[in-house]
């Protein structure tokens, strides 16, 4: 007798017992809702604001449809920069020995005891020096709210999608729990790199000889941002007499392109930022309440129904009407792309990498 | 014998101790080889240095394992979840003994998981043909000479391992449909299922092909297109067709990985124990022609020795021969001289089209439909072709199904569209999508030649997070490769037009492979003085050490090679179970 696809039961007994691998953060369950209130991770408040301003000129909302500030896309970074590791890098709304551990660690301690300070304790002058060491000094005045997202999100299913109902091919009304909103947790190699790419090489003694740790562009994020969000403003500063989040757009527009020119690895970090940001899932943090996904088209996850829907009782598949697998879509308009978008791609590909513009493209069908 | 401290490490039989074989690597040529030893009543040890993303793969309960795999292109393609992480794992990459090697983020990186790549690889299965076992001499009697070549027919022909391409397409249950591609070579029995819906690019590109000549058809993939049967802990859905295949890992494993298959059935048997999270450093002993023991860190970085009477190599073929040259083995002159040289990764040809509608890559299994009319062999796969055109490759018919990586490929474009002064920016890229909703492309695998400055060997300062040195690669194309693609270059683009599409052109390819098709290394041939392997796997000069993954083939052909590996590894250890008799079929059933 053969199985149908996964039923909602049998993953359930599954994701129990793969249970005790998984670290369910408890605020990241506000995934999809209205981002983290400003500055409540490694970012300070000022900061996020300049990452919202400077993101909102990569992708505007000029047009009226969203851009990087309306997907959430400094939420996304925040959640990025206030991962593991770092304060409550175990995820669990405080700062915890385990937090205390990564520090450790990255301060290139052989002795992961948690004892920052070198006192010869695990202390609360350990915990302040961690959380000192993480968000700065004006943030030891209260607790530190916590807004980093998962490094890698759980599977298998969101509950965005229903599971199919397999006796006929359709989808079901039955929907999976949402395991994407658990962190999975690192492995120590993992927990090296992902240490290197959020405080810098010379937090990991163990990749000392790759140089890789040194010219890659995602590693050192933590202090990439500082340093360019503070460029950005001190050429906000010279050029027209305020911080960056504060100018006009024309004039922000000037400041990003000179970011463009003279602080490129910065900038190229930003919009590889902004497109993560738009259109990861919304677990983290960005693509707020799928705004990115809607933008471009994109369904984004599909699991558990997918498109093409296996039917027990024919033996065979069944598409779904509304999303083909195998046919144009039936409210394709075939038209092609904008007259701007035409001139640009005949530049592009035409002039600059000899490509061929036929002359009478169809639409197959027909 | 120490097991690894972290519980968490350990799958299938925990108590085993002794093991008749250590197998290096759980990918596809280390799980085939862990399911034809433990069917045969070996006990075999499993180490793979990635973790494992299927709580429950042990767990003999149907509907088990719950991948922790999704629908999350950030996770895996740009996080790297389970890929070889450039930060723990870098390689060093030039072209040739001449320039100096750079450190590269991929330098054709693969998986670092449990079940290997083909966890995350599409699952196109199409068998080799007959003339790709005897090419050397197909080349030489057609007097088609390649200036600085090393083409080596193989230690077997394909009738020999025609039964094992069958054993393997039912374990892995590959949907087909035989006789649709004319230039297939002979198969004794069906395809276990139909094949999977098509894509609409897939019919697109087809149409477009046909309308040029060829013969296009649906393309052969370890997917379930319908339920899988056999013992219940081993059934699998059919595919719902979600989109995410190619670089993903399936949700709910209806993608045929190693892991599923033949990796779960072997610790169902009782007799094989996983550890994972468990990186090789070397191998020890080797006097007297046998590998005393194999040296790992443990998921703490901890130092650990395993031992067992067989010890196979299945790392993947560069990594396989890295560690061999990790380790100080005696070898004879001519392993020693070969190991880690005829790297070969396919040369890839990319034609793409542009086409006015949406041609939502999305839905479906990445890749559903291609053509073997430019592999340039004959009808039936048994000679050179008559008109002697160039040896290229299949053609997989695709399109972008990664929106965030494709989005990001564009970067590029905007520093141009900036200095044209065009309006176009980052969002109208992403809204109107030309290279992502409104693109077609057609991959040809075309062959590489197998060279002897294209090797693997150990970079002098470079170190990875063990402190062991880095992966160092040397390769380059030549005229045979080069004369291929420009042969067929004009043709894609014409299948394009064909289609339909508004633009045509082929991509130009980056100078460090990323083929992700990768052989060679520890080829296989009948004398010492040409090859590392025999016809077993077995090294030259060896009693057990054996490499059972693509390392060991001598050329490459121009088909993705996955289902080539997996045949020759459960021939390979069918010889270690009972030597002498590989030829027998395990012929009871898929993993019964």
């Amino acid at each position: 007798m053969p199985l149908g696809p996964l039923s909602r039961r049998r993953f359930l007994q599954g994701a129990a017992a793969g249970s005790s691998l998984l670290v369910l953060p408890r605020l990241a369950r506000r995934a999809g809702a209205a981002g983290a209130p400003a500055g409540s991770g490694f970012l300070t408040a000022d900061e996020y604001r300049a990452v919202e301003a400077l993101t909102a000129r990569i992708v505007s909302s000029d047009d009226g449809t969203p851009g990087a500030r309306e997907c959430g896309v400094a939420d996304y970074v925040q959640g990025l920069l206030s991962a593991f590791p770092g304060a409550d890098a175990n995820a669990d709304g405080g700062v915890s020995a385990a937090d205390l551990t990564a520090v450790a660690l990255a301060a290139g301690s052989d002795d992961a005891a948690a004892d920052v300070d070198g006192s010869g304790r695990v202390d609360a002058a350990d915990r302040a020096a961690t959380v000192s060491s993480l968000f700065g000094a004006p943030r030891l005045a209260g607790p530190p709210a916590f807004s980093g997202r998962p490094i890698f999100a759980g599977g298998p299913f969101s509950d965005r999608n229903p599971f199919p109902d397999p006796a006929t091919g359709t989808p079901s009304d039955d929907f999976p729990a949402n395991a994407f909103l658990a962190a999975l947790p690192l492995t120590r190699l993992q927990r090296l790199a992902w240490t290197a790419r959020l405080l810098g090489a010379d937090a990991v003694p163990e990749l000392r000889d790759n140089p890789l740790a040194r010219t890659l562009g995602d590693v050192d994020l933590r202090a990439r941002y500082r340093a360019g969000l503070a460029d950005g403003d001190a050429f906000s500063r010279a050029q027209f007499g305020a911080d960056y989040a504060d100018l006009t757009p024309a004039q922000q527009d000037t400041i990003l392109a000179r970011l463009r020119s003279q602080r490129r690895p910065f900038y190229l970090l930003l919009v590889n930022h902004v497109i993560e940001g738009m259109l990861c899932a919304p677990e983290y943090g960005g693509n707020r309440q799928r705004s990115g996904w809607d933008l471009i088209g994109f369904d984004g996850d599909s699991q558990p129904l997918g498109y093409t829907i296996y039917d027990a009782t024919i033996d065979d598949y069944r598409e779904r009407p509304d999303k083909p697998n195998s046919t144009l879509d039936p409210d394709d308009p075939c038209s092609g792309f904008s007259d701007e978008m035409q001139r640009f791609l005949r530049v592009l590909l035409v002039q600059l990498a000899q490509a061929t513009e036929f002359d009478e493209p169809f639409c197959f069908p027909g | 014998m120490p097991l690894p401290s972290a519980v968490a490490g350990v799958l299938g039989e925990t108590s085993l101790e002794r093991f008749d074989a250590v197998i290096i690597g759980s990918g596809a040529g280390g799980s085939a080889a862990a399911y034809v030893l433990t069917s045969a009543g070996l006990s075999v040890l499993v180490l793979e240095a990635g973790d494992n993303n299927f709580p429950g793969l042990d767990d003999p309960r149907p509907g088990m394992p719950v991948p922790r795999y999704a629908n999350d292109e950030l996770k895996g393609a740009i996080r790297l979840f389970d890929r070889q992480d450039p930060l723990v794992e870098p390689r060093t990459y030039r072209p040739s003994d001449s320039a100096t090697a750079e450190p590269d983020a991929d330098v054709n990186n693969l998986n670092r998981t449990v079940g290997g790549t083909t966890v995350h690889a599409d699952m196109k299965y199409p068998r080799f043909n007959v003339v790709d076992f005897r090419l050397a001499t197909a080349l030489a009697e057609a007097g088609r000479s390649v200036p600085g070549a090393s083409f080596l027919d193989w230690p077997l022909d394909y009738d020999e391992l025609e039964p094992w391409y069958g054993e393997a397409e039912t374990i892995t249950g590959v949907a087909g449909e035989a006789g649709a591609d004319p230039y297939a070579s002979y198969r004794s029995q069906p395809y276990p299922m139909p094949p999977s819906p098509e894509m609409y690019v897939g019919r697109l590109l087809s149409e477009g092909a046909r309308r040029a000549g060829y013969a296009p058809f649906n393309y052969p993939a370890a997917i379930n297109s319908r339920p899988y049967p056999g013992a219940p802990a081993l059934q699998r859905p059919p595919c719902v067709n979600c989109g995410f295949c190619s670089g993903f890992g399936c949700p709910t494993n209806a993608k045929g990985s190693a892991a599923v298959t033949t990796l779960r059935a072997a610790l169902l048997s009782g007799r094989c124990q996983l550890r994972f999270n468990c990186h090789v450093r070397r191998l020890v002993g080797g006097n007297g022609g046998r590998v005393s023991a194999v040296e790992y860190f443990d998921p703490d970085g901890v130092v650990r020795t395993a031992s067992g009477d067989h010890v196979i190599l299945a790392a993947s073929a560069m990594e396989s021969a890295r560690l061999v040259q990790l380790s100080d083995l005696p070898l004879a002159a001519g392993p020693a001289f070969h190991l880690g040289r005829h790297m070969l990764f396919h040369h890839q040809t990319i034609g793409v089209g542009i086409f006015r509608q949406r041609v939502h890559g999305e839905r479906g299994q990445s890749v559903t439909n291609g053509m073997s009319d430019f592999r340039g062999v004959n009808e039936g796969g048994t000679a050179l072709h008559p008109d002697g055109r160039p040896l290229g490759g299949i053609i997989e018919f695709g399109t972008s199904s990664e929106p965030l990586g494709n989005g990001k490929s564009q970067i590029p474009a905007l520093d141009i569209a900036a200095n044209i002064r065009s309006p176009i920016g980052l969002k109208q890229l992403m809204v109107e999508s030309p290279f992502h909703a409104h693109i077609a492309v057609m991959i040809m695998q075309a062959e590489d030649a197998p060279r002897p400055g294209n090797r693997v060997d150990l970079d002098p300062t470079v170190r990875d997070v063990f402190a062991l040195p880095a992966l160092r690669l040397t390769y380059q194309i030549g005229d045979f490769e080069r004369q291929a693609a420009m042969f067929y270059k004009p043709k894609l683009i014409e299948i394009a037009r064909r289609a339909g599409a508004q633009f045509g052109f082929v991509d130009p390819t980056s100078g460090v492979p990323r083929t992700r098709h990768v052989l060679g290394g520890l080829r296989m041939g009948i004398a010492p003085q040409d090859s590392v392997c025999d016809a077993f796997g077995r090294l030259h000069g060896f009693d057990n050490l054996y490499c059972m993954d693509g390392g060991v083939m001598p050329t490459g052909s121009g088909y993705n090679p996955t289902l080539t590996l997996i045949a020759l590894a459960l021939r390979a250890a069918a010889n270690i179970a009972d030597p002498g008799h590989a030829e027998r079929r395990l012929g009871s059933g898929p993993l019964s």
